[in-house]
């Protein structure tokens, strides 16, 4: 039971993480691995304007949500905006992702060191629940954040005009442009779909961990795991696959050695690509 | 007076060039067809015309204002909608959704076209908040048009629009194509029904080889014997 449990916080971690990464996978044509340092960066911006310049926790974290947005624009508009002009193929942009992520990691060590640190917070007992559940009170937030963040997400997709605009774009980009979406400004909001996305990640990640420079390289393989299970570009599907990776790693170390725990999501992600490519949810496609 | 003009033009992919100096007139209110056999470059004049293909050579006109180099998400706001012939609906969008994006840049109230659009194909309003992708093939080619219907366009581009559809199907939607046209929005199509389609429309352009091959009003195509050996399946 206590594992389960585990797993619901691991996979609202992960599906938070998955519907950014899904999204911007889709509707720029490749996986970006640089999306691991955005998370990395939400964690640590978030750290420093708490711990640092003494923010409110809630408040540092929706402060540093616009500067990772800005960020992650900026690093389109010098990158990925001319790669695209020039039509670039999805490894040439994979390649270049990949740079960025070890560039943007390493700014990390850089402007923050590679030790160990964590948010500057009083420790709080567990809650026992029954079954003899524990969980900590930041453990509950994550919980209960993630499902507020999760119906926010869906309102956003569902109800507004850019939503739509951005699952229509995820859904194919040149009918999109036929039908007089300017994709560029998609693309821009996607980015801030992204930050929001993997800033809560991150700062989740480390509010039940620790902060480390390589946090988010750790969590990308669950993350494409999760987004491939539900299907890429499928935000809806990236919540569910994220519900079902956290639940089977954290389950499975019941059985095995934790330290196998990121074969599980390998695993079925691989089992995922061999029966069903398009992912749980996927309808074929492309 | 001539709504759309395309002249003498020269575009391709890459280096390859597929249409030398093709040139096509569209009337206002008029329904015009594009036929000739595959590969003659009917489809690229069509996404030479919107933008979607670069041209390398030539002019397009819309009402006497050049539109050559101007992309598609511009140049639907001059009164201009282009159905592709595959992939021309979002899939995991609903029916309503892909109205919806019909009109993105409309700014003001499209609720007097989205009735129009239900009126014109009945079939959608039943499944308005269902999503694409589960709809057959004659419904998905419904909610292609229906979405380029959302901005009162002057003048619609169809490539292909009964690709892939049983022959009754593809009946009952070149009639609503000229439902469309009836209505004072000028068509321009490219058809494999090559027959069919020049019932309906008032003139033809034969393409072969990326050129002009024959131009005329349709019964003259029709009763043309050559075109009718060629192109017309005899």
């Amino acid at each position: 039971m206590q594992l389960i449990v585990n797993g619901i916080l691991m996979g609202a971690v992960i599906s938070i993480g998955a519907v950014g990464l899904t999204l911007v996978s889709r509707i720029l044509h490749f996986f970006y691995f640089g999306y691991a340092a955005m998370l990395v960066y939400g964690a640590y911006l978030t750290m420093t304007l708490f711990n640092d310049v003494g923010l409110p926790l809630i408040l540092a974290v929706l402060v540093s949500l616009p500067l990772l947005s800005l960020m992650a624009i900026l690093i389109d508009k010098i990158t990925f905006k001319h790669l695209r002009k020039r039509g670039t193929g999805p490894f040439g942009m994979m390649v270049v992702g990949i740079g960025l992520e070890l560039f943007l990691r390493s700014s990390v060590r850089l402007l923050w060191g590679s030790d160990v640190m964590r948010y500057d917070l009083p420790i709080r007992r567990a809650i026992l629940l029954p079954f003899n559940v524990r969980i900590t009170p930041n453990q509950f937030v994550i919980i209960a954040a993630s499902l507020i963040l999760m119906l926010l997400l869906h309102l956003f997709l569902d109800q507004t005009k850019i939503g739509k605009a951005m699952r229509a774009t995820a859904d194919n980009i040149d009918l999109a442009k036929v039908r007089g979406i300017n994709t560029e400004r998609v693309i821009m909001w996607t980015w801030v779909i992204a930050s929001i996305s993997a800033g809560f990640a991150g700062f989740f990640l480390a509010l039940d961990t620790r902060l480390v420079p390589i946090m988010g390289w750790k969590l990308l393989l669950p993350l494409f795991a999760a987004v491939i299970l539900g299907g890429v570009g499928n935000p809806y599907g990236a919540l569910a696959g994220g519900m079902i990776i956290g639940i089977s790693q954290e389950v499975s170390a019941g059985f095995i050695t934790p330290t196998y725990k990121p074969a599980v999501a390998f695993i079925i992600m691989t089992i995922t690509l061999l029966i069903k490519p398009s992912g749980l949810f996927g309808r074929g496609g492309q | 007076m001539t709504l759309l003009a395309a002249e003498d033009i020269v575009s391709g992919y890459g280096k390859v060039e597929i249409l030398h100096e093709v040139s096509v007139h569209v009337k206002e209110e008029e329904m015009v067809s594009i036929i000739g056999p595959n590969g003659s470059g009917k489809s690229t004049l069509m996404k030479t015309i919107f933008g979607m293909v670069e041209a390398w050579e030539g002019r397009v006109d819309l009402l006497e204002e050049s539109i050559t180099g101007v992309p598609p998400h511009k140049v639907v706001r001059k009164g201009i909608c282009y159905v592709p012939q595959e992939r021309n609906v979002f899939p995991s969008l609903t029916v309503e959704e892909n109205l919806d994006m019909g009109a993105f840049i409309r700014k003001d109230d499209y609720s007097g076209e989205l009735e129009r659009v239900y009126e014109i194909f009945p079939a959608l309003l039943e499944k308005k908040k269902q999503t694409v992708g589960n709809l057959s093939g004659g419904q998905q080619q419904m909610v292609a048009m229906g979405a380029a219907m959302m901005l009162s366009p002057r003048i619609l581009l169809l490539d292909e629009p009964t690709a892939g559809l049983a022959p009754n199907l593809a009946k009952m939607i070149l009639n609503k194509i000229k439902e469309i046209n009836d209505t004072g929005v000028a068509i321009l199509i490219v058809e494999q029904n090559a027959k069919e389609a020049l019932k309906l429309s008032s003139r033809g352009y034969v393409l072969a080889m990326g050129k002009n091959k024959f131009t005329g009003n349709s019964n003259d195509l029709l009763e043309n014997a050559e075109v009718e050996k060629l192109y017309l399946g005899g």
